[in-house]
């Protein structure tokens, strides 16, 4: 860690799940001038990380000091006989833990923004456990990494540049000893950049992925074509990824959250898994907001479950669909919401936002966004990995320190000590 | 002896009320039953809060019957862990119904929603409207779903039916939604409607009879010929004596099944899945 003048080196990106640890962040003043190495998101997120900012306290449309709001959410809070938190994933590691304690406090649900994205990677784990690698691993190791509903071209700009297309210690020459390849429903700026595309029919990943296994095993099929694919290629395909060395298939939101969601991620993870009886693969997913897979290793630590949480009995409940915060909005559950680090009204569906325009929401995020025009509590918040310090876990589960490279504006602190103030007072009211 | 509850007014936010099952009921009071604990939100509360309590109380579980009116579809958990005795549901009702159930019958007029005997191990469920999404499945993480016991439903059922079924009988009269009798290990069903695609996938063992139209089933299932089937009409005559209205017309005993048996992607593949040949020639090649 050197830093020299104003200029910060080996800076963690904070925007996607891929948390570039090699960004160089030049500031001057209060201002930040320049981002090095970052993608074009990375720049703007660390560049322009004062636009569009929320920097008062607000209460009903009305500025407030930053204890009103706290003493109003507390008053919302206490009141409330169904509480719901939800977000997380845009914040780090110590004010997830924070979020956890004030649901425990409140008896409410606390759910993070997994329940819309890698829900049901976790589901799929749950009923098959891991096999998953690192991506130091996959640099070093992997002579074929697979793509599968993912489009890092646009998502995870860095994904193949930083960690795939780059030599490693078994792998001399990345653009020869090792495979890339894409399996979607449409060519996708990734697809140019892949060494294979293969198109697969929409709604078929599951039945292309259970497909594989039977060919795997060596079974022989009363079908010819599958997905689109013919049983030849398939059959071609499946020993490509038998003979492989070492194996990582990455996957996005293409197989999360289309028709199968959970059942395609299981069959995806007992895919690699039967892979393993001949050679070896991990599975990685593509991760999206930069520290979502740290709110569900924060979340297991605590409560022992990663997301959709009820603590309305006084110990940790799991149940997605019925604890998530878009079923239990849907289903007119919550009385309060407190929003932290997401914009649920800019990305729920209809009928949730519908129920959520009833109920009082407490917002906090450092920006302006669709949930504080619908807010009656906003309070700002500290950019965490720009204007505060903390910790977030990469896609693959390692955690990194992230580094304060600016001060905040005057007045604004980080979610944790924001959420710190509304325990501390609900503490009080509560007893 | 019959405990009459009637809902007073559909509360705002649901409520757990795990406490209504026969054996919570038995040998107390009305008054004693009225103080049980239903939970709303963090809030722990009275039975009596909610509902109006009449009838009769009994001393023992069996003869105890739980009759439930009004609009129960905030109303999660009734009958969960059940172990004996008969409720009665006139009306819709809310997720986990008898969840976990032991014995006992549960019968309800309306519809369930999601998770109704979710893992259970024994007893009759009998619901005469819609079944949601996981009925008899397994919880997450959970290995085993329905454990033993029988269920019918003279409605439609949502998706993920069955799911890890280990053994027992569900029957449906109506169409089944997509993915049943996922990673199935064991067990019967009887769907007479439309089966819904991706069924039995993963299964290892079981047998699922459709009576009704199957569109696709998964490319990991093979086709094993086309016959009379002998033992398929043990099956129907059991379905016909317990719930003759399930049956639309008479299956002749010479009716042709096509079976079809998987999942191959699995180590073991003894899932068999039994299609009427003349309504599902498509699927027979």
């Amino acid at each position: 860690m050197t830093e020299a003048g104003n200029t910060f080196k080996d800076v963690v990106c904070t925007f996607c799940g891929c948390l570039c640890d090699d960004i160089i962040i030049e500031t001057e003043g209060e201002k930040i001038t320049k981002n090095t190495n970052g993608c074009a998101i990375s720049k703007e997120r660390f560049v322009g990380h004062m636009e569009n900012r929320c920097l008062q306290p607000t209460v009903k449309g009305s500025a407030v000091t930053l204890e009103k709001a706290i003493e109003r959410a507390v008053e919302i809070i206490a009141s409330s006989k169904r509480f719901l938190i939800y977000g997380l994933s845009s914040t780090e590691n110590d004010a997830q833990r924070e979020a956890y304690r004030l649901a425990e406090l409140a008896g409410g649900v606390v759910d993070n923004t997994t329940s819309v994205c890698h829900g049901p990677t976790i589901l799929g784990a749950q009923e098959s456990g891991e096999t998953t690698a690192s991506l130091a691993e996959t640099r070093h190791r992997a002579d074929i990494v697979i793509y599968w509903g993912a489009n890092p071209a646009a998502a995870h700009p860095r994904h193949i540049p930083h960690y795939i297309r780059q030599p490693g210690e078994y792998i001399k020459d990345p653009k020869k000893d090792r495979q890339i390849w894409l399996i979607d429903v449409r060519e996708t700026t990734t697809a140019r950049m892949v060494d294979r595309f293969i198109k697969i029919n929409p709604a078929t990943d599951l039945e292309v992925i259970e497909t594989l296994r039977a060919l795997i095993r060596g079974t022989k099929l009363d079908v010819v074509e599958v997905g689109g694919i013919s049983i030849k290629d398939l059959e071609q395909i499946a020993t490509t990824m038998k003979t492989a060395k070492y194996g990582v298939l990455f996957f996005g939101l293409g197989l999360t959250q289309s028709f199968g969601r959970h059942r395609n991620i299981d069959a995806a993870i007992r895919l690699i898994q039967d892979l393993n009886a001949y050679t070896k693969w991990g599975l990685m997913p593509m991760r999206g907001h930069y520290n979502v897979s740290g709110a569900n290793k924060t979340s297991t630590w605590v409560t022992g479950y990663p997301y959709a949480i009820d603590f309305a009995r006084g110990y940790p409940r799991f149940s997605p669909g019925e604890y998530t915060a878009v079923d239990m909005l849907a289903r007119g559950e919550p009385d309060v919401l407190l929003n932290i680090a997401a914009d649920p009204v800019a990305h729920f569906p209809r009928a949730a936002v519908a129920y959520l325009a009833k109920i009082p929401v407490i917002n906090i995020d450092p920006k302006f966004n669709m949930t504080s025009q619908l807010a009656e509590v906003n309070i700002p918040a500290a950019i965490a990995g720009i204007e505060c310090d903390g910790a977030a876990t990469r896609m693959d589960g390692l955690p990194l320190y992230l580094k304060k490279v600016i001060e905040p504006p005057e007045g604004v602190i980080p979610d944790r000590d924001i959420l710190r103030m509304i325990i501390k007072s609900l503490e009080k009211v509560m007893k | 002896m019959t405990v009459l509850l009637s809902l007073k007014q559909v509360p705002n936010i649901p409520i757990e009320a795990d406490s209504i099952t026969p054996t919570a009921f038995a040998g107390k009071t009305l008054a004693q039953i009225g103080k049980l604990v239903v939970m709303q939100g963090r809030n722990s509360c009275e039975l009596r809060e909610f509902f109006e309590i009449t009838g009769e109380s009994a001393d023992s579980v069996e003869e105890t019957e739980i009759v439930i009116r009004g609009d129960l579809r905030k109303v999660k958990q009734i009958g969960k862990g059940m172990n004996g005795g008969r409720i009665r549901i006139e009306g819709d009702v809310g997720m986990h119904l008898g969840a976990e159930m032991i014995a006992g019958r549960i019968t309800v007029t309306g519809s369930v929603d999601a998770y109704a005997g979710a893992e259970m191990s024994g007893g009759n469920i009998q619901i005469e409207g819609n079944a949601g999404d996981y009925l008899c499945a397994g919880y997450r993480g959970s290995p085993d779903g329905m454990k033993g016991g029988r269920v019918f439903i003279a409605g439609n059922v949502g998706n993920e039916m069955a799911l890890h079924m280990r053994k027992g009988f569900i029957a449906v009269k109506g169409n089944v939604g997509a993915m049943a009798a996922t990673r199935m290990k064991g067990g019967s069903i009887i769907v007479c409607g439309e089966l819904g695609p991706r069924a039995c996938i993963e299964a290892t063992k079981g047998m699922l009879f459709a009576l009704g139209k199957v569109s696709s089933l998964p490319p990991t299932f093979k086709y094993s010929g086309s016959s009379e089937r002998e033992f398929t009409g043990y099956y129907i005559r059991y379905l016909k004596s317990r719930r003759p209205d399930f049956l639309q017309s008479d299956i002749s005993p010479s009716e042709k099944w096509a079976k079809f048996i998987g999942d191959f992607a699995e180590a073991e593949s003894k899932m068999e899945i039994y299609t009427r040949l003349v309504l599902n020639s498509h699927l027979a090649s």
